[in-house]
């Protein structure tokens, strides 16, 4: 008998074949689309499951595990659509649903190892669709494989650690090795500045469906294997010095992120600047410890997601009109796209985390709690949303411009489809940003059955 | 046929110290050599002699297992190189142009010897300006390298003598020491991905030499093995990909 969780493995690793087959034709998009549907909705409603033993190690598929899977395969399910009417790259569809299936893998395993093993497995399938068969620079495909790889031994010597205490007690004075060990692995995935590396070379040079699947998750789940450890290891008895660890980590990693978002002349790196921010900001949202931040943590998985999927079907739509992605090159494709316009300018901002979008309530709580530690640090993040929103608006005035080559204009435009996922993502941003309640109730049910560790 | 056992009781000659001294010289090799063919070789050779010191560690089936996984990438590596018709070097080291041109004046430049290779039939070979094929694969001169190499080994005896690596003897410390540092410092030196590529994978191997006496599920083996082989797969992707700048669609 499968176990149920399994299901979320080997749904998208059983039709990828088939997908690949496909990949050239509508019929393979859709297909994949609706694989990672079907099993996003099956994450979604699983009743609480049974540990389950596999290889000898222990699986289990925790209420964190299974929101976050469900969020990533809907995702997935909306840029597959997207990505057949802006190319992204044919590998696309099927690498992306292995890439799905070893992540949820990974999450489920409570072995640091394994995990480590399987993220890396989905690092590799995701290489060669970062590089989304563009000749020339690998540079993107190639960092990012790297740092990976560069990670995994972290977290093999941290669980050879963690597997020596647990056949003997004795072995205890090794957990600060372990604690080490882990706290170097999940740097590199957490893209902790100055290890950073690897995220803002994937925006930049990656096609920018699969940049926005990517930034939204591999981070999502190195946070969900970091909080697996906090919560529920019973050898990790740092969390005092993790939470300082943590919160550090995200103010430096945010102000960097929009220091540098507000310089950029493309939109896809300031994509990936603006995604380093967001992340900075959801590492001091967890590491703060109040009930307000918890639940701009747990909302602020969701809206990532949106605001990477609505940035990178936006960067893709402009792209494939004006060729490439800079900001003066750019001239008159406000006036040509005025809706892909308007919704890159939503997902900048969502990022950004400004007024009327769906991150900006979340953001408000953070900074409820943020103030009662350090009033500086409320300022700091502040200071660095802003640069990310100039970036976006100096990328807005340069869309603005009249055109350079009266040629442009006689290219084509997307299609109806994919404007209308823009404009579906770009209206439930704003949705969110008028009616937050929903998210947050959401955030909140999370918050219950998962609650974050109290540093 | 001689069983595994046999096999390594008539090798018994190459002893694990003399194994990892090969370690040291296959490293420095990959850094030093431009030529891909001889470093491939080198990286073979490195498996080779990792498969050696595992077999003295561990069960040698094991070893024959990373073994075997290396006796697959290094082909894999080689047809990816083809492929991307990578350029041959004037020899195994970088000889200055001046140099070249007065010990053999009539000798042709490489890429004339070798563009084509590997190109679909049809194709018109485009001459690359060699500085710039020189410079991609090592922005870095051989005296750069070989200092690099010089105080790569320094570290190595010193972090093994200050650091010693905790359930392997200490030579074979001293082994892994050296594969992750030189690994690192090839990525360092480039980003090609063919020759970065074996720099990633000769901290995999060092790593190996330390993770594979302690880690003894099988499970983890096979994992290990199909890491290795799918990165090969991405690094061989990735090196095409990086020399193919020609080519309209390099997708899968």
């Amino acid at each position: 008998v499968i176990e149920p969780p399994l299901w979320l493995v080997i749904l998208p690793m059983g039709a990828m074949p088939l997908v690949y087959l496909l990949r050239r034709w509508g019929v393979g998009a859709y297909l994949a689309a609706l694989v990672a549907l079907l099993t996003g909705l099956l994450a979604w409603s699983f009743p609480p499951t049974n540990p389950m033993r596999l290889m000898g190690r222990l699986f289990r598929l925790d209420p964190l595990t299974q929101h976050v899977m469900a969020l990533l395969f809907v995702m997935a399910a909306i840029l597959f659509l997207i990505a057949w009417r802006l190319p992204q790259g044919r590998a696309f569809f099927p690498l992306a649903l292995a890439w799905l299936g070893l992540l949820a893998a990974a999450g489920m395993s409570r072995h640091l190892g394994i995990s480590a093993l399987m993220v890396t497995l989905a690092a590799i399938s995701t290489t060669p669709i970062i590089q989304g068969g563009q000749p020339g620079s690998t540079r993107a495909a190639w960092r990012f494989l790297t740092m990976m790889l560069l990670a995994l031994p972290f977290f093999l010597l941290a669980a050879w650690r963690v597997d020596l205490y647990r056949e003997d007690v004795d072995n205890a004075i090794y957990l600060g090795q372990a604690a080490l060990f882990l706290a170097l692995g999940m740097s590199i995935w957490l893209a902790v500045v100055p290890l950073h590396g690897w995220l803002t070379a994937v925006g930049a040079g990656a096609p920018s469906l699969v940049a926005a699947l990517a930034l939204t998750g591999f981070p999502l789940l190195a946070l969900v294997n970091l909080l697996q450890v906090l919560t529920e290891a019973t050898w990790f008895t740092w969390t005092a010095q993790a939470g300082r660890l943590l919160l550090t980590a995200g103010l430096i990693s945010a102000a960097t992120g929009g220091l540098l978002a507000a310089v950029q002349r493309g939109f896809r790196p300031l994509m990936g600047y603006a995604a380093l921010f967001d992340l900075g900001c959801l590492l001091v949202a967890m590491a703060v410890g109040g009930s307000n931040s918890a639940l701009a943590f747990y909302a602020g998985l969701a809206i990532r997601g949106l605001g990477l999927a609505l940035t990178g079907a936006a960067t893709a739509a402009v792209q494939g009109w004006a060729g490439e992605d800079g900001f003066d090159g750019l001239g008159g494709a406000a006036r040509r796209m005025p809706l892909a316009t308007a919704a890159l300018m939503a997902g900048g901002f969502t990022l950004a985390g400004l007024p009327l979008t769906a991150s900006f309530f979340p953001r408000w709580l953070l900074f409820h709690d943020l103030a009662q530690a350090n009033p500086r640090w409320v300022w700091l993040l502040v200071a660095a949303g802003v640069g990310v929103a100039v970036g976006y608006l100096r990328g807005l005035n340069g869309m603005l411009a009249s055109p350079a080559e009266p040629v442009r204009g006689q290219q084509p435009r997307p299609s109806w489809l994919a404007t209308a996922w823009l404009v579906a993502l770009g209206l439930l941003t704003l949705g969110l940003g008028f009616f937050p309640g929903l998210l947050l109730q959401v955030a909140g049910h999370l918050l219950d059955v998962y609650p974050l560790p109290p540093f | 046929l001689p069983s595994l056992y046999e096999i390594l009781d008539q090798l018994r000659f190459i002893t694990r110290e003399l194994a990892v001294l090969g370690l040291f010289l296959t490293g420095g090799l990959i850094v030093l050599v431009r030529d891909w063919r001889t470093s491939l070789l080198a990286l073979l050779a490195q498996y080779l002699l990792a498969g050696f010191v595992l077999a003295r560690l561990i069960l040698p089936e094991v070893a024959l297992i990373k073994v075997l996984v290396g006796a697959l990438i290094c082909p894999m590596l080689y047809l990816a190189a083809r492929q991307a018709g990578w350029l041959a070097d004037r020899g195994v080291f970088r000889v200055p142009d001046a140099l070249a041109n007065w010990v053999s004046p009539s000798r042709p430049h490489s890429w004339r010897r070798h563009a084509g290779q590997g190109m679909p039939m049809g194709t018109v070979p485009v001459p690359p300006r060699e500085e710039d094929a020189w410079s991609d694969v090592f922005p870095a001169g051989l005296a750069f390298r070989l200092l690099a190499v010089t105080l790569m080994a320094l570290l190595t005896v010193a972090l093994s003598q200050t650091f010693p690596l905790p359930n392997i003897p200490p030579d074979v410390g001293l082994g892994s020491y050296w594969l992750i540092l030189i690994g690192l410092l090839i990525l360092m030196l480039t980003e090609a991905p063919l020759k970065a590529g074996q720099g990633l994978l000769t901290v995999i191997i060092g790593f190996e030499l330390l993770y594979a006496p302690i880690e003894r599920s099988l499970a983890m083996v096979w994992l290990w093995a199909v890491v290795n082989l799918l990165l090969t797969l991405a690094i061989a992707y990735l090196a095409v990909a990086h020399q193919d700048a020609g080519s309209p669609e390099g997708d899968l």
